[in-house]
């Protein structure tokens, strides 16, 4: 006896489960969920257009801050090494262009020159001379921010003084990648990323393209 | 009578095996060596996929991926010579000249070798040296481009459908794998290149300062002591054309330290042999990381820490440069002593030596290949005993077959367990573990079935079972020919869960392959009509036991793998491929047991049953890592989707053959069911036959 | 199942015997044999499917539905679900192993071991329908950011809509969520739906849902210009439309994508006829939203097509991220993370295989990255973070079905033994 009754209700469960399911067609849908925001998640931007909203959709490792790039070539060693290496600067500027692979850029190796396992942030990367003291390298930074940042970033790694809106403005064009860029030659005492000491009569040579907004649209 | 059909075959196919190839001579002579030395040598200890192993280790695999085999042979002038792994290793740390005409690289396919531009040799069966490649114009450099081509295609994900077209052309696929055992071979032989050819650069042409080279070349040792003076003189105006020379030298340094191998970079490129200079470092160091070190990145280092780290690395490079350079004088064997004991001190002061000598010995013993020749004996004693059963003859020889089987089955078990003491581990975290372990597991558990039922046909299985599962380790191994003793993924490293999930699953899979193979023992006994009723009673009460104990084991791990991943990463159950492989086996055996308690099948279906079961458990165990996809595809093996279909043929023709005992066997059948028994025999029937013709077909066209 | 209802109200005097009949079957071996091998069928063709579709797909197509299609041999053919069969093996194992079977002191191996069963399928119900399960990413810490510090997790395969109303400051105050439930479902050409809610002065139109509109490689192939969308007949707006691209097989690299337009109310579930804004909206990146937004009655108001988003009763903070590789390879041995609950100063060390539980959600190392990482450059760890309040229950449904598995086993054992022992001893004893 009581095994029918269990069994019954047992078959109305399931049919009401059955039901559930079922897609009823209503005029509407009652918002029934809701959460309170985070305490840390970043501010949304608020009031954009829908190209800014769209931006780059990366894949899920990387969280890109914001979908503009800036590229930059830049060769840099003592003086009289860089001087006579500016033929094959130019050379491999030319020969840098997009294309395909991951990441996707193309160039061709300049005689004498050793190619260098690239980085992160160094796609192209070179280096040259006795001692290996020259270098020579292609990067494509994310945000990476206008040409005045980046021009005195330069200059202050070569232990000079910033220049001025005007003075970058000022420097010299040079076709680079897709567009213009502007070409930068500067010498100093030479103190890189992590090192203890500066070294004298260095030189740097360089392109920086600035800014370009970057979207996945046919 | 399959089953000794299959045996018989067996053997003879380990017979050929041993009388594997012998090739063309390209050597003139070959002076074998001394057994003192190459013990020495075995003993090394070298780092390699993160665990310090002896050079024996090393080049036992090395060889197996480009020979498929342990061992080498070849003829001298009419004279057939067997060479070990090490002594070929040796052969091309110190003597490359004289390895490059070795013959090792097997090409099964006439039209791969002349895809390169080398003529084939008459018979495939003979083995090409690297120098016969060489010399052929152009042909490495052919064989680059082409697998060069192949490679770019299968990393991009554009071309998937033609990477995959590619991969099924057979030339692609020998020119690919000769392309690796060509750079396997290739970094073996130049691994000391350094060592013993020296820089062609006469230093003493720069200035009086520098003592004159040996035969213009300077050794590696003296240029990178004398690298401060060298870059002084580059440097000065006067020194421009010495510039030119020092480049060219610097650019063969960087190659010969690319040989050698460096620090940081993922290689199987070259050996770690040295121990680290800081004790609390783990990595070991390659040749070619002292080469870089004392060069190019000196300037990462103060001075004090310069002059440190050149007063440790450069006697390691002089001692290799000792070595090299003396392999056919008698103070070989003195270099060689005087190079391994410092290693090897060293390896013993940071406690990493012991496990070296345990692995040496299992290497030496080789237990999973000598328990196989036991099960072989086994299995010809048995097949003594069939020809008089019941006579004392056979009583007495069936102490035999017991005898040997046992040994046979220690001999496994201590294999690995000697395995799980090498790694400090449950023994099952690889695929190719599992095949030892399940095939000990089943071995035992028809032991102790005969313990209790004593009618030899438990005996008789396990025999069968034994050599089947030895001889498909054999098979695996050379397939993967990568060091079967692996180091662990992050995720698997927890002893308990590797206890108790996967121990238990492997039983549960052992349990149900068996239960299938006594079941064949049913269904030949029906078909062919021999044996007697009771026979076939006992065999029917072996198998519903061992599906119940397979259960067990199968359910319970199953479940401890959900709740392993439970605790790892917060999914119970994922769908994975092997896990819905596991419950297949899992839901078969229940349907067994429910469908028996259901009066649904009887003796005959609870077989056939049976054999079901073993087809899924093959498709659990090996099929679903064929699929790609999933949390358990770190057991990916190529190309054995061929053999799954000839024992998804096979099995299903045994089925097939169980089904029609329905019609003919048993034709009284009563009860009012019988229209519907018969329908469903038939469809069933029907539909065993068909898979049987569908699995030939894939299986010829794979 | 509905007309079994009916036929039992239907007359009185046939009701005992149908409903008899009814009992028999659902606790029968037969239905049991049915059920399981549709289960093994269903588990295999699951399985194979994976290949295609990707495990998700699989998943939701075999494993979570009710009804399917599946081509066997050419022939189109209807079968039910894993769900609806696990509901009817509950049923059945319920009926048949507890309910009828014969209970007795003497053999309890078999019931307990059916227990364990219907406790694990249990366990599997409520965790399929009341999990709350996402990813959580927390940054070294640089001082620069606060990306070290989080108390939410986002879903890496479900999406939602949230509706979001901003206070003064431009601070976010509430959400509503349009949870992955109400926006699943198939959407038909030229489907909609209304959502509202009495807290909402407008009405949120959603159509032209798309499931997908990026490859595999981070570009949105959907994403079409003005011109080309307009040419295949798709929705134009701020000079853009989208058009659907297949799914891929994993699900992360997924992007939806929707047509949103905005009623505003006039009245008690009145709404006015045309919209005052639309938008296109694509998913955005957690740590970076960018929703649609507009004004109403000087009140901001968002709309953002975001993975779905839980947020935790606590807040966690990353110290410390430690990483060892296997030494000369690039393989990682071990890695594990030091957190700090925030708000207690709680500390834990989160590894693999050693999650933190706390207000009943668990906290696993699932990975690190960025992918490719130098020494030196900044990493983060990602934590797998669920809530399941069936968390334990299979642990505990496994040890009841091996202990009374064995029991059963080792009683049959015994009993087998002593009656061979028996025949033996009969044999001897004629002999």
């Amino acid at each position: 006896m009581f095994a029918r009754i269990y069994s019954l209700s047992l078959i109305l469960i399931l049919g009401l489960l059955g039901s559930v399911s079922c897609d009823r067609a209503e005029e509407y849908v009652e918002i029934k969920d809701s959460r309170t925001p985070g305490r840390f998640s970043p501010a949304p931007q608020l009031g954009l257009s829908f190209k800014d909203r769209a931006g780059i959709t990366s894949s899920s490792n990387s969280s890109p801050e914001s979908s503009k790039v800036s590229f930059f070539v830049k060769m840099i060693g003592p003086k009289a090494l860089i001087d006579g290496e500016k033929s094959r600067f130019d050379v491999f500027c030319k020969t840098l262009k997009v294309g395909k692979g991951n990441p996707p850029f193309e160039w061709t190796k300049p005689d004498e020159w050793n190619a260098v396992e690239g980085t992160t942030m160094r796609i192209a990367n070179f280096n040259f001379g006795p001692d290996k003291k020259g270098e020579c390298y292609f990067t494509v930074l994310p945000g990476g921010g206008q040409l005045l940042a980046n021009l005195n970033r330069w200059r202050s790694q070569m232990g000079l003084p910033d220049a001025t809106p005007e003075e970058a403005e000022a420097l010299p064009s040079r076709q680079f990648l897709f567009g213009d860029g502007k070409y930068v030659e500067i010498e100093g005492s030479f103190k890189g990323f992590g090192a203890s000491d500066a070294e004298d009569g260095y030189k740097m040579i360089g392109i920086i393209m600035p800014e370009l907004q970057i979207g996945g649209l046919k | 009578m399959n089953r000794l059909i299959k045996s018989i075959r067996v053997i003879l196919c380990f017979v050929f095996a041993a009388a594997l190839t012998f090739s063309a001579a390209g050597i003139e002579s070959y002076k074998k060596w001394d057994p003192e030395i190459v013990k020495i040598f075995e003993a090394i200890p070298v780092q390699e996929e993160g665990r310090l192993k002896p050079m024996q280790t090393v080049a036992r695999y090395k060889l197996m991926r480009i020979n498929n085999s342990k061992r080498l042979r070849f003829e001298v002038g009419g004279e057939k010579i067997k060479v070990s792994a090490a002594e070929w290793l040796m052969d091309c740390l110190f003597r490359p000249e004289l390895a490059k005409k070795m013959p090792i690289f097997k090409v099964n396919n006439p039209d791969v070798i002349g895809a390169i531009g080398v003529k084939p040799h008459s018979s495939p069966r003979e083995r090409y040296s690297y120098e016969e490649i060489s010399s052929a114009p152009d042909a490495m450099k052919r064989l680059s481009e082409r697998t060069g081509k192949l490679g770019e295609m299968m990393e991009d994900s554009d071309k998937e459908e033609e990477s995959k077209a590619a991969r099924r052309d057979p030339v692609n696929v020998g020119l690919l794998s000769l392309k690796s055992a060509v750079n396997e071979f290739e970094w073996a032989a130049n691994a000391f290149n350094f060592a013993r050819d020296g820089i062609a650069v006469d230093l003493g042409e720069a200035s009086e300062e520098f003592k004159k080279a040996e035969g213009g070349k300077s050794r590696v040792s003296y240029f990178l002591s004398e690298f401060d003076k060298i870059i002084e003189i580059a440097r000065k105006p006067e020194g421009q054309e010495f510039v030119a020379k020092i480049s060219a030298a610097f650019n063969l340094l960087e190659r010969d330290m690319a040989t050698a191998g460096v620090k940081d970079r993922v290689s199987m490129i070259s050996l770690a042999m040295f121990p680290p200079i800081s004790d609390d470092d783990e990595e070991w160091v390659k040749p070619g990381y002292l080469i870089e070190q004392l060069s190019f990145r000196k300037n990462e280092l103060s001075v004090e820490d310069q002059k440190k780290f050149a007063q440790w690395a450069l006697p390691k490079i002089v001692a290799l440069e000792g070595l090299t350079r003396n392999v056919e004088s008698p103070s070989f064997v003195t270099y060689l002593k005087a190079l391994s004991d410092g290693i090897v001190d060293k390896a013993k002061e940071r406690e990493e030596y012991r496990n070296i000598e345990l692995e040496l010995l299992n290497n030496r013993l080789g237990l999973f290949h000598w328990a196989l020749p036991f099960y072989i004996m086994a299995f010809i004693l048995l097949a003594l005993t069939w020809l008089g059963p019941g006579s004392k003859f056979s009583r007495g020889l069936t102490y035999g077959v017991l005898g040997m089987t046992v040994f046979a089955t220690v001999a496994l078990i201590a294999g690995i367990c000697l395995r799980s003491i090498l790694l400090g581990r449950p023994p099952i975290s690889t695929l190719y573990e599992t095949i030892p372990f399940i095939t000990a597991s089943a071995v035992i558990l028809c032991l102790v079935i005969e313990f209790f039922d004593r009618k030899g046909i438990a005996l008789a299985c396990s025999v069968m079972i034994g050599i089947i599962g030895l001889f498909l380790a054999m098979r695996f191994e050379i397939k993967e020919a990568r060091d079967t003793l692996k180091v662990l993924e992050a995720v698997l490293r927890s002893n308990f869960w590797l206890g108790t999930h996967v121990i238990c699953i492997n039983i549960g899979y052992s349990a149900a392959i068996l239960g299938g193979v006594i079941a064949h023992l049913f269904i030949f006994s029906c078909f062919f009509n021999v044996g007697s009723k009771d026979f076939r009673k006992s065999v029917t009460r072996m198998v519903y036991g061992v599906t119940c104990f397979g259960l067990l084991f199968a359910l319970v791990g199953t479940v401890l793998g959900g709740v392993w991943a439970n605790d790892s990463w917060g999914r119970f159950w994922g769908w994975d491929p092997k896990e819905n492989g596991a419950l297949m086996i899992c839901i078969g055996a229940i349907i067994l047991l429910h469908a028996r308690m259901g009066g649904y099948i009887k003796e005959l279906g609870i077989n056939i049953m049976a054999v079901l079961i073993l087809m899924i458990t093959v498709f659990s165990w090996w099929h679903v890592n064929q699929l790609e996809t999933g949390l358990h595809s770190y057991g990916f093996t190529s190309g054995i989707m061929f053999w799954l279909f000839i024992v998804y043929a096979i099995e299903s023709a045994v089925m097939t053959l169980g089904l029609s005992c329905c019609f003919f066997r048993f034709p009284e059948r009563k009860g009012q069911l019988r229209g519907v028994r018969t329908v469903f025999s038939v469809s069933f029937f029907l539909l065993a036959f068909i898979f049987t013709i569908v699995f030939v077909n894939l299986a010829v066209l794979t | 199942m509905t007309d079994t209802e009916s036929e039992i109200h239907k007359g009185s005097r046939k009701r005992k015997s149908l409903l008899a009949k009814l009992y028999d079957f659902f606790s029968g071996y037969l239905l049991a044999v049915i059920l399981l091998t549709l289960l093994l069928a269903l588990t295999y063709f699951g399985t194979m499917a994976q290949v295609e579709l990707g495990l998700y797909e699989a998943s939701e197509k075999y494993f979570e539905s009710f009804f399917l299609t599946e081509k066997i041999a050419g022939v189109t053919v209807l079968l039910p679900g894993v769900y609806l069969v696990s509901a009817l093996l509950f049923l059945n194992l319920t009926l048949g192993a507890i309910v009828r079977s014969r209970k007795s002191w003497r053999r309890p191996g078999m019931l307990i071991a059916h227990g364990g069963i219907l406790y694990i399928l249990l366990a599997g119900f409520v965790a399929f329908h009341y999990t709350k399960e996402g990813n959580m990413l927390l940054y070294e810490p640089n001082g620069s950011d606060v990306r070290h510090q989080s108390d939410e997790i986002y879903n890496l395969t479900n999406w939602s809509i949230e509706v979001a109303k901003y206070d003064s400051d431009g601070k976010r105050e509430f959400i509503h969520v349009i949870g992955p439930d109400q926006l699943g479902g198939a959407w038909n050409e030229g489907a909609s739906r209304n959502f509202r809610n009495s807290e909402i002065p407008f009405q949120i139109k959603v159509s032209g849902y798309l499931r997908n509109i990026a490859n595999g490689k981070g570009q949105l192939p959907g994403l079409l210009s003005g011109e080309k969308a307009g040419d295949k007949g798709a929705r134009v707006l701020e000079g853009y439309g989208v058009e659907a691209v297949p799914t891929n097989k994993s699900m992360e690299f997924n992007l939806p994508a929707a047509y949103v337009d905005i009623y505003l109310s006039v009245g008690a579930n009145q709404f006015e006829s045309e919209p005052t804004s639309s938008a296109l909206i694509i998913g955005s990146e957690p740590l970076s939203p960018r929703p649609f937004t507009f004004s109403v009655e000087d009140v901001k108001w968002s709309v953002d097509l975001t993975r779905q988003r839980y947020t935790l009763p606590f807040a966690i903070e990353l110290e410390n991220f430690q990483k060892e590789d296997h030494p000369g390879t690039m393989r990682a041995r071990e890695y594990s993370s030091d957190v700090i609950k925030i708000d207690s100063g709680r500390k834990v060390h989160i590894s693999m295989n050693k999650p933190m539980r706390d207000a009943g959600y668990t906290l696993y190392q699932a990975s690190w990255g960025p992918e490719g990482a130098r020494p030196g450059d900044r990493l983060y760890t990602s934590l797998a973070v669920s809530y399941n309040p069936a968390d334990q229950w299979p642990k505990y449904g496994t040890y009841v079905i091996a202990i009374g598995m064995t029991i059963h086993f080792v009683q049959k054992l015994f009993s087998y033994l002593k009656r061979s022992n028996r025949s033996r001893r009969r044999e001897e004893d004629s002999e």
